[in-house]
């Protein structure tokens, strides 16, 4: 199955679930299906064993202490019992009274969550508070106590025991369908109805119930496996069910003390509440990826190295050649330089093809394009942060040295002091519980040999290059206390403290405001002017290459389709992607009419390995040539496209 | 700023605990009347004897009068009388909580330890050969009964014993008479007795903070605040402190909402290896149907929950410069 992905920027890109039935999505959870299985099973079991065992539960026979036989499956207790009456017995009562906790907690928990939830304000806090009180209470004394009490009334005694779980465990579900209310409460269609006049209790019957339940499903199964844990506990200590009615709770407990002489006694009901409880925490986790997508898989950053491939990369399916590096740039001893990097992830997805692109010192190229187009892959690729299991071709070098396939050890030496990177989001690039005068500390090379106070001067004062007002005050706050404009000034100075020969600037201003991006762009220069470092500077916006390139690299699906300097790219673009992101610039002077948009979303990378060129599907200019992938064509002076429409052109040049 | 978000959280505790014996008084008395088997005892008891025993135990004023009364004799650590003469609430109380302590204290310091390092791990290389390992362990530890993993360790505690010929762990009781001479031998006494009652309640849940712990972990370590000291150049080890530190906030929240659990497992624990504690305390106040004692032990509970969370809070302060330096 090949999964369908477009290379997302930085992280992993997680393969986009195709859209299936629930049901199928669940049946693929193999340990919910079985546990869901074993459950009925034992269910089952607690039916069929009592009607048709030739023992009754109470039934007293002559062999005392057998062990496992033919006769005795499970065994014989010191009085008789028959043991597998007896474990079919108690299995059945704890099962039922499981299952009664469970629907009561569920039922009362609902109402009252959906109730606190929805209705807000006073009743919530009281609702909420009582529930708080009930929950300091520990369960098992609850239980005992209640359970005490309820001895005396009349009625079977595994529905007293069951009520009395399930008051001491309904606060959970309540608390749970609680939070879904309180959340559906400001949601649009629930807001939409209540503006259109639909009564409270319709509201709630119509609109929050249903999206509760499914919280409340994934959760019946872990409140089954609570209540059983509690039982047993309960009937253990004596409160709970009384013999001679048995359940594993009582079991156990008349086998305590013989685990070694009558191990068939002590082991089968032990293990029996471990399977029950056990199944019935996989279930509720199975059932949460179904419903509950978003509580499942997670990525972990790759602190361990990328393998770097040699030979040529995987062209399938086709066999045709990959697009041709354009040879790009001088001699190669430019700051840096890569040639033909690919990269794929774990699965084989390709999310670069054949990159090549040079930075000189004290110059600054833009790598533009659109979301998905690897932009940031590029950049994670130089600094060693590729997805965990990538796979790497060709070569990144800086200043000569070859950085793929490093170590992290390796990579250290040169993160932060050679080559440092400044990420997009400055909301959560710095660590809330750190200050930032110690997250500054680190990232500065000397903050070890030089003392304290020299640092923080040394520190501050770089701080008030970036614009910060009150630099001295600032070193001391913690980020939470700082703005999003002050946090990227700050994630600047982090990066730029060292004065690494090259930056990766990974969208630096698309989360400010607009009024902060052009300081921004212009600490930025200024620091590479002076410092004579070169940049990527990786951009979605063509507003901003302008004025801050000196030359730009397009990107489409993981490519790069046209590469030249400002010039070439804003007067002659050639590539009609690159000419369709233009089109998308608003500019001064412009004549009030519609911003073009480019049509459709970014091809998917699976296209990638076919054959026709990857922006055929957007494009308006397509021909019958565009079936085959065009190779980075050189149209002069450095300016290359992807495009056969380029061609002619290249001939005149 | 610190100072006020404490006195906020000790205020919110202090209102908790008055909540408290609210609930626990009218629980405990709207549940029956504690001389009902009296009155049906056969042959009946003189009337006279009974009025005497409800003047004593105060039922026959009415039910705010007799809240407030508990509540001013509560303050001034006065339980109320027993229904056994012979038994002073306060005096049973004294002896037993340092004893429910020692087990409490212990299991808790072993289960945050354990669920830290394990969780940690497990997250650092998930999926790996020691995240394969632990993440069933505690699958099977959280479905495991408590009463069913302290009978197994008790027993094979007395296995060890009996094998070995020695008297390593001590199965019943909290303490002995200490036999062997010296400083080694008092200590290797004391752990004898807590060592399997709190391994017993620790294993039950370091389970789940350790859960909590992995995926707290392994959500910083993908976030940008780790990546980007990744990009700083920092060494291994500071990089896995920017993701275990802030990781540890969420984890307090789990701990202190598990307390109450922890205090069921008490009780349990106690059973089976009869400790003179606070769990016996219980089930003997149950079984006796003695209100006073009963509130007694309801009420030190909720104390115990509200001095954890007051606990929880300080150290939400000491981790989280959000909640110190908040608004």
């Amino acid at each position: 199955m090949e999964p369908d992905t477009n290379a997302a920027d930085g992280a992993a890109a997680p393969p986009a679930p195709k859209r299936e039935s629930q049901l199928r999505s669940f049946l693929r959870h193999r340990a919910a299906v079985a546990s869901g299985g074993i459950l009925l099973l034992l269910v089952c079991a607690a039916i069929i064993v009592p009607l048709l065992w030739r023992y009754n539960y109470t039934q007293l026979t002559n062999s005392l202490n057998t062990p496992p036989s033919l006769a005795h499956p499970l065994g014989t207790d010191a009085l008789g019992h028959d043991m597998l009456a007896q474990t079919a017995r108690a299995l059945g009562e704890s099962l039922m009274i499981a299952a009664v906790v469970t629907a009561f907690a569920i039922t009362v928990g609902s109402i009252v969550g959906l109730v606190s939830g929805y209705a807000g304000g006073r009743v919530d806090m009281v609702l909420m508070r009582f529930t708080d009180l009930i929950m300091t209470i520990p369960l098992i004394a609850l239980a005992a106590f209640l359970a005490n009490k309820a001895g005396s009334l009349a009625g079977p005694q595994w529905l007293h025991i069951a009520f009395v779980l399930a008051i001491a465990i309904w606060t959970w579900p309540a608390r749970l369908v609680r939070g879904v209310a309180l959340r559906l409460r400001s949601e649009d269609f629930v807001l939409a109805a209540r503006a259109s006049g639909v009564s409270r209790t319709r509201i709630l019957a119509t609109h929050l119930l249903p999206n509760a339940m499914s919280q409340v499903l994934v959760a019946a199964p872990i409140i089954a496996a609570v209540s059983i844990l509690a039982e047993s506990g309960l009937s253990f200590i004596g409160f709970g069910v009384q013999p001679p009615d048995t359940s594993l709770g009582v079991l156990v407990a008349n086998a305590q003390g013989e685990m070694f002489t009558q191990p068939w006694l002590f082991y089968p009901p032990g293990l029996l509440i471990v399977l029950i409880a056990l199944c019935g925490n996989f279930l509720g986790d199975g059932l949460r990826d179904t419903l509950d997508p978003r509580g499942a898989a997670m990525g972990a950053l790759g602190l361990t190295r990328t393998a770097r491939e040699t030979g040529t990369p995987p062209a399938k399916p086709t066999a045709r050649p990959l697009l041709a590096g354009p040879d790009i740039g001088g001699p190669g001893d430019a700051l840096l330089s890569i040639r033909g990097l690919s990269v794929f992830l774990s699965d084989g997805t390709a999310i670069l093809r054949n990159v090549s692109l040079e930075v000189g010192k004290g110059e600054v190229l833009a790598l533009v394009g659109e979301s998905g187009a690897g932009k940031s892959t590029v950049g994670n690729a130089i600094v060693g942060t590729l997805p965990r299991r990538s796979k790497t071709y060709g070569e990144v070098r800086y200043e000569g040295r070859q950085l793929l396939g490093l170590g992290f050890r390796a990579f250290r030496s040169i993160r932060g002091r050679a080559v440092s990177m400044i990420l997009q989001d400055p909301m959560t690039c710095l660590n809330p519980v750190f200050t930032v005068g110690r997250q500054l500390r680190e990232a500065y090379v000397h903050g070890r040999q030089e003392s304290r106070g020299v640092v923080e001067a040394r520190l501050v004062e770089i701080l008030a290059i970036m614009g910060i007002r009150n630099p001295r005050h600032c070193y001391r706050q913690y980020p939470h206390e700082l703005s999003g404009g002050m946090k990227q000034r700050v994630a600047i100075a982090m990066a730029t403290c060292n004065e690494p020969g090259l930056i990766i600037a990974d969208e630096p201003t698309t989360a400010l405001d607009v009024t902060i991006q052009a300081d921004v762009v212009d600490l930025l220069r200024n620091h590479c002017v002076k410092a004579r470092a070169g940049m990527l500077f990786i951009t979605h916006d063509m507003g901003l290459v302008a004025g801050i390139a000196d030359r730009v690299a397009v990107m489409y699906a993981g490519s790069i389709v046209e590469y030249g300097t400002v010039e070439d790219i804003f007067e002659r673009p050639t590539m009609p992607y690159t000419k369709a992101l233009l089109g998308a610039v608003p500019r001064v002077g412009q004549a009030a009419g519609r911003l073009e948009t480019i049509p459709r979303v970014i091809t998917a990378s699976r296209n990638l390995n076919g054959d026709s060129c990857p922006f055929a599907d957007r494009c308006s200019v397509r021909f019958d040539r565009c079936a085959e992938t065009p190779p980075l064509l050189p149209l002069g002076d450095g300016h290359y496209a992807a495009c056969w429409h380029a061609s002619s052109l290249a001939v005149e040049a | 700023m610190a100072l006020r978000y404490l006195v906020k959280r000790l205020a919110a505790g202090v209102g908790v605990l008055v909540g408290a014996t609210i609930i626990i008084f009218l629980l405990v008395n709207a549940a029956g009347d504690p001389l009902g088997p009296l009155e049906q005892q056969q042959p009946p008891v003189p009337r006279a004897v009974i009025a005497a025993e409800r003047l004593r135990l105060g039922l026959n004023k009415p039910l705010p009068e007799r809240y407030l009364q508990w509540l001013a004799g509560v303050v001034h650590g006065n339980w109320g009388p027993s229904i056994d003469p012979a038994t002073n609430i306060g005096q049973q109380l004294a002896q037993r909580i340092p004893v429910t302590m020692e087990l409490v204290g212990t299991a808790l310091v072993i289960a945050i330890i354990l669920a830290l390092v394990v969780g940690t791990i497990a997250a650092v290389r998930p999926y790996g050969i020691f995240d394969s390992l632990s993440t069933p362990t505690s699958f099977f530890l959280l479905a495991l009964p408590s009463f069913w993993l302290a009978v197994l360790l008790k027993q094979l505690g007395i296995l060890y014993n009996q094998r070995t010929e020695t008297q390593t762990f001590y199965t019943v009781g909290s303490s002995s008479p200490n036999l062997a001479p010296g400083i080694g031998g008092y200590i290797l006494n004391i752990a004898g007795h807590v060592i399997l009652p709190t391994v017993t309640l620790a294993l039950i849940h370091y389970a789940s903070w350790s859960r909590y712990q992995r995926a707290a972990v392994l959500d910083s370590l993908s976030s940008d605040y780790v990546k980007s000291a990744v990009l700083r150049g920092l060494s291994y080890r500071q990089v896995l402190w920017h993701a275990v530190r802030p990781a540890l906030i969420p984890v307090v929240t789990v701990i202190a909402l598990d307390i109450p659990a922890l205090l069921s497992g008490t009780v349990i624990v106690e059973t089976v290896f009869q400790w003179n504690g606070m769990g016996a305390f219980l089930l003997q106040s149950i079984t006796e149907d003695d209100p006073n004692a009963i509130m007694a032990w309801f009420l030190v509970a909720a104390a115990a929950v509200v001095g954890f969370n007051l606990i929880a809070d300080l150290a939400y302060a000491l981790l989280d410069p959000r909640i110190r330096y908040g608004t």
